[in-house]
């Protein structure tokens, strides 16, 4: 199935009545994602992205403006049945979403809850558990789990429900690298078999595996552009607080230190040889 | 103060069927005014050996000294609680009071200060962590991720603790400030000699910060050493399921085309710089 998603001129805030637009969370935002794509969303602490991803999962309405998800609009009931249906969200803090008292109930919830068949379930709960790596704790009480399997539990509940479009809101925060380079490769194969994955991070090495990067700043879009055009001018990202990939760094200092360099490097072989060539 | 910690064992839910053995058989020493780093995968124990450092927890078996005082599954009152600050995991956990200004003057609060002294060590902690002002009347859960971590950092700077606990503090800060963390680290370290213990799955910064690292594998220590020697030998890492820092990476690829190669010992990207730059003057000399 396909979902389209479009935000048009949408704003957002958690106490409209008291704060002057200026400090609304979402600020006019208009984005439209389709399905399948592969998009990152990067901004400062408090920039906006988990609002922008509750609004886009439907927790949130839009105090102005609309979301609309193929042509309906989300307030109306149908709308948010599709909602439902279709989009994921692995929330930044998994107790907000962990709920059952055992690891395996915890996954199951979400399925139920979706009116998924029991033996279906059974084929879907041990093989999520084993994508993120928690086989063998299925009988363990979520809170008595690592900071790190948490994180994993909340992603196995996503997986599980087979949406259409999964958001992860820092999802391999506190993953080992080893943990962290599973759930972007199993990033990469969700979007290569046709989901729509959205993926907010800090790290500009994570956020450099999306074809699309949306970069917000106090609530609006700074900037909307494929992975080739923002990394060439990924050292402006520096503006906003935000993480540079360390070769463009090196390429900023070089050329800061006077070194003959391309001004434009598309990516790091490019850099690497010039830097060998310049010598 | 140093501190020791001596064959320490830990179970978590002893006697019950969900009993966990999450330390066994564990001793690490730390000396005092260090900055150690302590990696290792998901459930190797971690935390939990941090929350037995900190007197949060007391050893099933093994002992833990912390200057001169110690603490065995018997100890009842942990002496040194209060000398050590903490930052958990997850900063929900140790955030309560109504505003961010009340949650970060609760500790230095009960340090018998004035008041004058109390307001003071609060904005120049929320000043370290790079909190805006006027969130300081906010809840602190009407906050974004990383703006709750923040307030949690504060919380214990204001504190002046002369040992730091930072369970993966950077964990959803933006880079500036992750970066302000890291240099606050420093900076305790160097002018206050406060030991640092840095719980992260960030290499970069047990590159950039640590004098020592701790490797956790399966509730015990698989590695102790310099990051040097964590990062030279490749194989090891990898069986650990760590990975190299950034900057080495791309140094590996520099090293592809270079003679003499780069040290990969080269942790900062000043250096790197520095590097490059006197080898091309020399090349052109
Ligand atoms: N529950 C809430 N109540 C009131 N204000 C909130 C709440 N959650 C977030 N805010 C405010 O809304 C703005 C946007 O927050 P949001 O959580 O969307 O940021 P973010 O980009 O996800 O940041 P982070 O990187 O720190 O997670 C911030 O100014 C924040 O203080
Ligand atoms: N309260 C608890 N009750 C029972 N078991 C627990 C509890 N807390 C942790 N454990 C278990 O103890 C082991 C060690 O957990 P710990 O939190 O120390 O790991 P960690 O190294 O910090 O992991 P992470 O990188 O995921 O944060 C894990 O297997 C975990 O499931
Ligand atoms: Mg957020
Ligand atoms: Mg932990």
């Amino acid at each position: 199935m396909a979902t389209e998603i479009s935000l048009e001129n949408v704003w957002f805030h958690y106490y409209p009545q008291t704060e002057s637009r200026e400090k609304w969370a979402i600020q006019g935002v208009d984005l439209i994602f389709q399905q399948g794509e592969y998009v990152s969303i990067i901004g400062s602490n408090g920039s906006g992205k988990s609002s922008l991803a509750c609004l886009i999962n439907g927790l949130f309405i839009p105090t102005n403006g609309n979301l609309v998800i193929n042509g309906q609009h989300i307030e109306d009931d149908q709308g948010r049945w599709e909602l439902k249906q279709r989009i994921g969200m692995v929330f930044q803090n998994p107790d907000n979403q962990i709920v059952a008292p055992s690891v395996l109930d915890d996954v199951a919830f979400g399925l139920e809850n979706l009116g998924v068949a029991r033996e279906e379930m059974q084929k879907r709960i041990p093989h999520v558990l084993e994508l993120v790596g928690l086989s063998g704790l299925e009988k363990k009480e979520p809170h008595h789990l690592s900071g790190g399997q948490k994180q994993r539990l909340a992603i196995a509940g996503v997986l599980a429900m087979q949406p259409d479009v999964l958001i992860f809101d820092e999802s391999t925060s506190m993953l080992d690298p080893d943990g962290r380079h599973h759930i972007l490769q199993l990033m990469r194969k969700l979007h290569l078999s046709g989901k729509t994955i959205i993926h907010i991070t800090h790290q500009a090495t994570e956020a450099f595996l999306a074809d699309r990067l949306v970069v917000l700043n106090k609530g609006k879009v700074m900037l909307d552009q494929n992975r080739e055009a923002l990394y060439a001018n990924s050292a402006q990202l520096t503006n906003w607080g935000l993480d540079v990939p360390i070769s463009i760094e090196l390429h900023q200092n070089l050329l800061a230190k006077g070194w003959n360099l391309s001004h434009r490097i598309e990516n790091e072989e490019q850099l690497v040889s010039e830097i060998w060539t310049y010598m | 103060m140093d501190i020791h910690v001596k064959n320490i064992s830990y179970v978590y839910q002893k006697g019950t069927p969900f009993e966990e053995h999450a330390l066994s058989d564990l001793s690490l020493s730390i000396p005092h005014g260090i900055v150690q780093a302590v990696v290792g995968k998901t459930g190797s124990g971690k935390s939990t050996l941090i929350g037995l450092i900190a007197g949060l927890l007391r050893p099933t078996t093994g002992s833990i000294t912390v200057g001169d005082d110690i603490v065995t599954a018997k100890t009842k009152k942990i002496p040194f609680r209060s000398k050590i600050g903490v930052v958990f995991q997850y900063p929900e956990q140790q955030l309560f009071a109504e505003t961010v200004y009340k949650d970060i003057a609760y500790g230095p609060s009960n340090q018998g200060i004035s008041k004058e002294q109390l307001e003071e060590r609060v904005l120049q902690a929320i000043g370290l962590v790079g909190l805006d002002e006027s969130l300081l009347d906010k809840s602190p859960f009407g906050l974004s991720g990383g703006q709750m971590r923040r307030v949690a950092l504060a919380g214990v700077l204001a504190m002046e603790p002369s040992i730091l606990i930072l369970d993966e503090p950077t964990a959803g800060l933006d880079r500036e400030g992750s970066e302000q963390l890291l240099y606050l680290i420093q900076t305790l370290h160097q002018q206050k000699q406060v030991t640092i213990i840095l719980v992260t799955h960030q290499m970069e910064e047990v590159a950039r910060l640590a004098n020592q690292v701790v490797v956790m594998e399966a509730g015990t220590t698989a590695f102790t050493g310099s990051p040097v020697e964590l990062f030279g030998d490749r194989k090891r890492l990898e069986r650990f399921g760590l990975e190299l820092p950034s900057i080495t990476k791309l140094i590996d690829k520099l090293n592809q085309k270079a003679n003499p190669p780069i040290p990969t010992s080269l942790f900062e990207l000043g250096h790197l710089v520095s590097h490059l730059e006197n080898r091309r003057k020399g090349s052109r000399s």
